[in-house]
């Protein structure tokens, strides 16, 4: 009897320390980030006013609802290089309609139906079309960003004469934290729930992590994959909009390079790129650190031309780590 | 003693005290066994004793904790699966593991790629190989063919020809018939006794202990990770090894069968054709009863059952649940109409490997097991408590990812999440391949008790003696057609066979 209690005690033990396991990125990147943050602020006392840590958190809040899209992209296994593109074409397209019509629903309608054609046709070409998710959206990527040449001709519009309450929403502060902060962190705490908790979501992560399986328990994949662009679309047009809320203007430049920042970050953050894994807090935290490595770049005087080389270095340690601890953890294959 | 015979009685390979851990399980406890060139040794064991991961560790798939590994003589440690075929160990693995877009030559000439006499890819000469080991087993394979398009049984054989290739004094199969017909494993035993005259030294791992008993010189059985017995198969029963296999008595096999069955039709299907696989197919399911479907591999019984159920298209014909005709469009409509499918193929169609075990038992109950929007965790966990229970699970957490499990725990898993469903109908495709005897049992036991409940089974099998041992009545499948069903005394594995092989018909034909 004692060995069974033994055996029992034993398994408690290596149960908690799984757990610790697998919660160990959050932690790491919680580390890394405080100590990051630690190093800088000796560096230069700037780093940690709040009016710096705000400037680091608007600048990746934009791009934060494109990360939340493309993490779901991710755990479903497939991802989206479009989604700067489609943003950048949700801005274009809603100042264009403003522009000549003023009236800014239209423009938001509009724009939003363009966003979910995207997304859409995405979908449809990995679902129906049976095309690679990389394909797929490398053509969307490129479709979108040319008709933001066509539509612009190449030129950045102003919006100046937008409606009060959109720039508002642009430049307003609650308890001295922009608005535009703190719809992505409410947008982010809802995604991390519905994420672990919403059927939809557990759907996603069934097909990510094997399609025909998820087949077989009378899931549809390409529903759910079809599903996952769609939402990726209605999350660019929110990117793309407070884009233009906040620069009161739509650049035909804007958004290039996201999607990489984006998959960056949900990497960083735990994703797969084979699917079934992933999650909010992870991707957000991903992209945090990216988000004050480039902070500090410019804080310390580094020239901007550094910022790529150091975000992919960035990245690059992150999954070598992870692939590392995964290998231990295995213990086989060295 | 003389010197030479010395050598002769020594083993070819000694493993010594190995021991083995992974997180929250022993697989291996203090292992302690021999294997001599030119017998075949047995290894038995209950699903999750640890025999795959011995036998990985001993051809460098796996990397043991403690303990020592002798070969021929000289201590080694074998640090991957290259490392042990260069010195002569060569294994066969439970689950296929190839690469599905490569020809069938590519695949099977994989490993021997030096041996190549040219130095570039030689297709002729890869070719030639291919084609001569292959028919050893008497079997039309295409060598250009790309593997995904092959069968899984002759995926199996490929897999199987892939370490005859090797030149090995040591030669593992981990449970090579599971996926083979009878035929096949036929040829596969003429081919295990040639290489046992060469000298070779055999292991052999099956759930299936006929075989054991018809094929090997000495059986070995683990339990829990722990060396229990090495015995000479020439003197011993069945019933001890199975005994020290499960640690206890086993009793009756197979639960008693249906007094006589009611005369209450679940579930009748009319005409069913989805041409080239199956055409006119028309059988009653009543209730109290286990409707067996045998046949050969290929044909059509897997298609009719994914016709039923809406995961294969059907050209025509109808389908009747309780007498109402049903409109099943999607695998979704079957499982609200409560017809469920047990998949045969287990990691491909069945696991989400990388998923825990209670996501793996709610993948198809997802409606029950949650509100409008947010799943029920605590409703999950619970549902996946009393089926882990209900069908003796083993597992170490509930958190742990299905890839862990052995293959019979797996298997039970799939049932567990058909079971959610609480169903109406339960086909089950080659419901124990890979399980061994003591969760065979308990499968077994849990038919008949859903039979009982009112719930109409259908076990679809390839192991004659599980048909003949479980079921009421048997439908036989021959080239798409059915060709009748049998009963009572009928149901004998030559009737059945007579009627698969297209010579005979059935009795209500
Ligand atoms: N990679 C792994 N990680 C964690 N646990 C594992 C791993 N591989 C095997 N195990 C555990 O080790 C034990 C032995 O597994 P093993 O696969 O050797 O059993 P087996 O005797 O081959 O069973 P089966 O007859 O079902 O194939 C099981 O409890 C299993 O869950
Ligand atoms: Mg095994």
């Amino acid at each position: 009897m004692e060995t069974v209690n033994e055996i029992r005690t034993e398994k408690t033990e290596a149960k908690n320390f799984l757990k610790k396991l697998t919660k160990i990125r959050e932690i790491a990147l919680i580390f890394i980030i405080v100590l990051f943050s630690i190093v800088l602020s000796i560096a230069n006392p700037v780093f940690l006013t709040s009016e710096n840590i705000l400037n680091i958190l608007l600048s990746i809040s934009i791009t934060g609802f494109l990360t939340l899209g493309m993490t779901v992209a991710l755990i479903a296994g497939g991802f989206d290089l479009s989604v700067g593109s489609v943003t950048a074409l949700v801005g274009i397209i809603a100042g264009n309609i403003f522009i000549s019509t003023e009236n800014i629903f239209l423009a938001l309608l509009v724009s939003l139906l363009v966003a979910l054609v995207m997304g859409s046709l995405n979908g449809l070409l990995i679902t129906i079309g049976g095309l690679n998710p990389f394909i797929a959206t490398l053509s969307i990527m490129g479709i979108a960003r040319g008709l933001v040449y066509i539509i612009s001709k190449g030129a950045p519009m102003s919006l100046m004469k937008l409606p009060e309450w959109l720039k508002d929403i642009g430049r307003g502060h609650l308890f001295g934290i922009p608005y535009i902060v703190i719809i992505f962190f409410i947008a982010a705490i809802i995604f991390h729930i519905l994420l672990k908790y919403s059927r939809q979501m557990r759907k996603v992560f069934y097909v990510g992590s094997n399609e025909d399986a998820a087949y077989f328990s009378g899931i549809n994949p390409n529903k759910i994959k079809f599903f996952v662009y769609l939402m990726i679309g209605f999350l660019c047009w929110i990117a793309g909009v407070l884009a233009i809320a906040r620069f009161k203007s739509a650049s035909p430049t804007f958004g290039t390079g996201l999607e990489m920042t984006a998959i960056s970050a949900a990497v960083i953050g735990g994703a797969s790129l084979s699917g079934g894994e992933g999650t909010v807090f992870g991707s957000t935290l991903g992209l945090i650190l990216l988000g004050i490595v480039s902070g500090a770049l410019v804080l310390l005087g580094i020239s901007v031309y550094w910022q790529q080389l150091i975000s992919s270095l960035v990245l690059l340690i992150a999954v070598l780590m992870d692939s590392i601890i995964e290998r231990t953890k295995a213990n086989k294959r060295i | 003693m003389e010197v030479s015979e010395d050598l002769l009685n020594e083993p070819i390979l000694k493993i010594q005290n190995v021991s083995k851990s992974f997180p929250g399980t022993k697989a291996l406890d203090d292992v302690t066994m021999d294997l001599y060139g030119g017998e075949v040794l047995g290894l038995c064991g209950e699903n999750g004793a640890g025999k795959s991961t011995l036998m990985k560790i001993i051809s460098g798939g796996l990397q043991k904790d403690s303990g020592k590994l002798l070969y021929k003589g000289e201590e080694v440690a074998f640090s991957s699966p290259r490392d042990a075929h260069l010195n002569g160990i060569g294994i066969v693995h439970q689950e296929i593991i190839n690469c599905p877009e490569l020809s069938v030559a590519e695949n099977i000439c994989m490993s021997v790629m030096d041996k190549n006499p040219k130095g570039f890819l030689d297709y002729n000469w890869m070719y030639k190989t291919a084609e001569e080991y292959l028919s050893r087993f008497n079997v039309e394979i295409n060598v250009k063919e790309k593997l995904s398009n092959l069968s899984i049984s002759y995926q199996q054989i490929v897999e199987i020809v892939k370490a005859l290739l090797l030149d090995c004094s040591v030669l593992i199969f981990d449970e090579p018939t599971a996926a083979l017909t009878e035929d096949e494993s036929e040829k596969l035993f003429a081919i295990i006794d040639e290489l046992r005259k060469n000298n070779i030294g055999i292991i052999y791992i099956s759930h299936r202990l006929e075989e054991v008993f018809n094929n090997c010189d000495r059986v070995t059985i683990l339990r829990d990770g722990q060396f229990i017995d090495t015995l000479n198969i020439k003197d011993v029963e069945v019933k001890t090894v199975i005994n020290k296999m499960i640690g206890r008595e086993l009793g009756d096999f197979y639960p008693e069968k249906a007094a006589g069955s009611d005369e209450e039709v679940l579930l009748s299907v009319r005409e069913l054709t989805n041409k080239p696989s199956f055409a006119n197919v028309s059988f009653d399911l009543r209730k109290g009863e286990i409707l067996g479907v045998s046949g050969l591999m290929g044909s059509g019984r897997t298609e009719t059952a994914r016709s039923i159920c809406g995961l294969d298209r059907k050209q025509t014909g109808s389908v009747f649940l309780e007498g109402k005709e049903l409109s099943i469009k999607s695998y979704k409509d079957s499982i609200s109409e409560g017809i469920v499918y047990l998949t045969e193929n287990r990691k491909k169609e069945g696991l989400f490997l990388e998923m825990s075990i209670t996501d793996n038992v709610s993948a198809m109950s997802l409606g029950e097991m949650s509100g409008k929007i947010l799943m029920n965790k605590s409703l999950e966990i619970e549902n996946t408590d009393r089926y882990c229970k209900e069908l003796s699970v083993k597992y170490s957490e509930k958190t742990d990812k299905v890839g862990t499990l052995s293959g019979g725990n797996q298997q039970k898993i799939l049932i567990a999440k058909l079971l959610s469903v609480s169903p109406k109908i339960v086909i089950l495709d080659e419901p124990t391949r890979g399980i061994d005897v003591g969760s065979k049992k308990e499968i077994y036991t849990l038919i008949r008790a859903l039979v009982d409940r009112g719930v109409g089974v259908i076990v679809i099998s390839s192991d004659l003696e599980e048909i003949v041992g479980l079921c009421d009545r048997v439908m036989v499948f021959h080239e798409g057609t059915m060709m009748g069903d049998l009963t009572d005394k009928d149901i004998t594995e030559s009737n059945i066979m007579h009627m698969a092989s297209g010579i005979a018909k059935g009795s209500n034909l």
